[in-house]
């Protein structure tokens, strides 16, 4: 568990295994964010315009060396391979890797001096002199030195399970599209953020009480989720990877139902009854698709009784 | 989120930089080495060390690379920086690190598991990146640390964990592998328990332009006790080579090894020919091209960039996208 900066990217396409290889799916939300062995807290984020792969990268950048682990990326082959203008970006001195900083390492201070409060630690980096330590890919002490006994993985995977709640804490709630309450709230991620955007206006202009959030931080989640799903009388995730069509054969039922991969993770956080529409054509979500689905579901909550 | 240490802001520190820094044996000593009794890593560790403080390399700008296995515990009785990484990927981190930090010494420790199995195809484009690094395999023929199973050089009948009624195919040569590489550049072999031979191949290895690769014939008391006990007890099993080009073999050497050959290191098809050999096993250097390309070539491209001029590369490239 080296702890080092480091920042993935990766450009989701067709599972499972080599699937289809050129289009466009959704399908490593969970296997990136709990894809590892033992416990692995990374930092996940998700760009859901063209302009965002741009800014994210900077961003994902900066969290690495901040966070001193690694950053990954999420984009898909509908990003990869699209094309959009966007405004020309300004770009800093400030938004690039600072120069290695050679001056000796302090004395006394250990290579993973977390601060006990947000796990973070500043990072010896080879060629400071006094810093020299051993980073390895085994459990590991403060000091660098694999970890024997009991206690040090403990530690270790806590305060780098702190490293998340910090970054959580400074973290904003998603900005909801439509009103801050009503029938259904849709919830998105990545590359689908403008087929979700039509959907919703579309269906709201036709006086469907629908709203719309779109994540970008999956890994910590974003705040406020709970309280803003609390507000919906039904929140459902769109997203193009695997989840059993609701109507399916008799021997899959409303429990045991396999749902999409961020409406599982947004069960576990927020304990709401997420639920899920998507599918796995290796196409673009289509605004017409999205707004025919929230359209069935609007009309039939309005259909029950509130 | 505060990060409690500036370093760099402390006034003793300028002191440091003025006075004259002198390496001994002990700058470069680690943790204390949890090997078996007699095992020969002790002697690469030792060697290593001696090389670092006899060119007096500054422990901060030396980082050791390993993988997973008894040899790659190296980084951790070095007082150097290191990186005790993934099992076959030794080779991935070191490149990476030279890549971006080719003022930094780097020293590859793996093991014939970790190098010739599950990393073998890092071994391949390792090579061929030529990097400025020296690859020290660990050669005891057996996965020393997961306690005697076959590995890739473990000779034919050898019994192990996997293999209980012996071994059964033929054991790969790491050296006829690396000669056949693309850009090989430097391979050599040596022996644990010739100390002298041992520090004299390493340090030609670490002062070869590019990727050093010595395979070292390293003994395991505990799990391959037998293999090379023939080489040890008889010095006339092995042959040297020699060259004015080669690793200087003492005259201490001269005595000990009756058996000696000429061989021109820059000459890759005697050099193949000599690994080829079943009756002695060679050592010394069977090739060397100090002017084989190295990828640092490319790598090293604009890191003497001040943070202005990279800003203005990349306005040059966000000018290519303008519509
Ligand atoms: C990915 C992975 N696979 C398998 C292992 C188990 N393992 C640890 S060391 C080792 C082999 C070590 O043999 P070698 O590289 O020859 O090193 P030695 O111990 O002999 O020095 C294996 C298979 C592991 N740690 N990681
Ligand atoms: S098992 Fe063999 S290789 Fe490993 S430390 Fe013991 S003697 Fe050395
Ligand atoms: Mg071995």
């Amino acid at each position: 568990m080296a702890e080092i900066p480091i920042v993935i990217v990766i450009v989701q396409r067709g599972g499972p295994s080599t699937g289809l290889p050129t289009k466009v799916e959704q399908g490593e939300l969970l296997p990136t964010i709990f894809g590892a062995p033992g416990d692995d807290p990374k930092i996940v984020l998700a760009a859901a315009t063209i302009e965002e792969c741009y800014q994210f990268v900077i961003t994902a950048r900066e969290l690495a060396e901040q966070f001193r682990g690694p950053v990954i990326l999420l984009t898909d082959a509908n990003l990869a391979t699209g094309v959009a203008p966007f405004p020309r970006p300004e770009l800093s001195v400030e938004s690039m890797a600072a120069d290695i900083d050679p001056s000796p390492w302090p004395v006394g201070v250990p290579p993973y001096d977390w601060d006990p409060d947000t796990g973070l630690s500043p990072r010896p980096v080879p060629g400071q002199p006094g810093g020299e330590y051993v980073l390895t890919g085994l459990a590991h002490t403060k000091f660098g030195k694999v970890a024997y006994d009991p206690h040090a993985n403990q530690i270790g995977c806590e305060m780098r399970s702190r490293k998340l709640a910090a970054l959580r804490h400074t973290l904003r709630p998603p900005v909801i599209r439509g009103d801050d309450e009503g029938d259904l709230l849709i919830v998105g991620w990545g590359s689908t953020l403008g087929a979700i955007d039509e959907a919703v206006e579309r269906a709201r202009g036709e006086g469907h009480s629908v709203s719309s959030v779109h994540l970008r931080f999956l890994s910590p989640l974003e705040p406020g989720l709970t309280e803003i799903f609390s507000r919906f009388r039904q929140v459902l995730s769109v997203e193009i990877n695997y989840s059993d069509p609701v109507e399916s054969p008799p021997l899959i039922r409303k429990e045991t139902r396999r749902l999409s991969q961020l409406a599982r993770l947004l069960r576990t956080r927020t304990l709401v009854d997420v639920d899920s529409w998507s599918n796995v054509h290796g196409q673009p979500l289509r605004p017409g698709q999205i707004y025919a689905e929230i359209v069935k579901r609007c009309e039939a909550l309005r259909g029950v009784a509130r | 989120m505060s990060h409690h240490h500036h370093h760099g802001d402390q006034d003793d520190d300028l002191l440091v930089e003025d006075v004259p820094r002198y390496f001994t044996l002990e700058d470069y000593e680690g943790g204390v080495a949890r090997w078996c009794p007699g095992c020969g890593d002790l002697a690469v560790l030792t060697a290593v060390q001696k090389i670092l403080r006899d060119e007096q390399i500054p422990p901060e700008r030396t980082v050791s690379v390993s993988g997973i296995g008894c040899s790659s515990r190296f980084p951790h009785y070095m007082k150097t920086y290191g990186f005790h990484g993934l099992h076959g990927r030794a080779l991935p981190v070191a490149c990476g690190v030279k890549s971006r930090r080719p003022d930094l010494t780097v020293w590859v420790a793996t093991g014939d598991g970790d190098c010739c199995s599950i990393g073998a195809g890092h071994w391949v484009h390792g090579i061929r990146y030529n990097m400025d690094l020296v690859i020290m395999l660990f050669d005891n023929n057996v996965y020393g640390l997961t306690k005697k199973q076959t590995s890739p050089t473990s000779p034919i009948g050898l019994q192990t964990n996997t293999h209980p009624g012996g071994a059964i195919l033929p054991p790969l040569n790491p050296i006829q592998t690396t000669l056949g590489f693309t850009n090989a550049s430097f391979v050599a072999q040596t022996v644990d328990w010739n100390p002298i031979h041992l520090q004299a191949t390493l340090h030609a290895a670490y002062k070869h332009r590019g990727t050093g690769f010595v395979r070292i014939l390293q003994r395991c008391p505990t799990y391959t006790a037998g293999v090379f006990e023939d080489l040890v007890r008889d010095p006339s099993r092995l042959l040297v080579l020699e060259h004015e080009d080669g690793i200087p073999v003492a005259d201490s050497l001269r005595r000990i090894f009756p058996n000696r050959t000429t061989h021109d290191p820059s000459d890759l098809a005697a050099a193949r020919a000599l690994a080829d050999r079943t009756d002695y096993v060679p050592i010394g250097l069977f090739f060397r091209d100090e002017n084989r390309p190295c990828y640092e070539e490319f790598s090293e491209r604009g890191l003497n960039f001040t943070a202005e001029e990279r800003l203005a590369a990349l306005e040059r490239e966000v000018d290519r996208f303008l519509v």
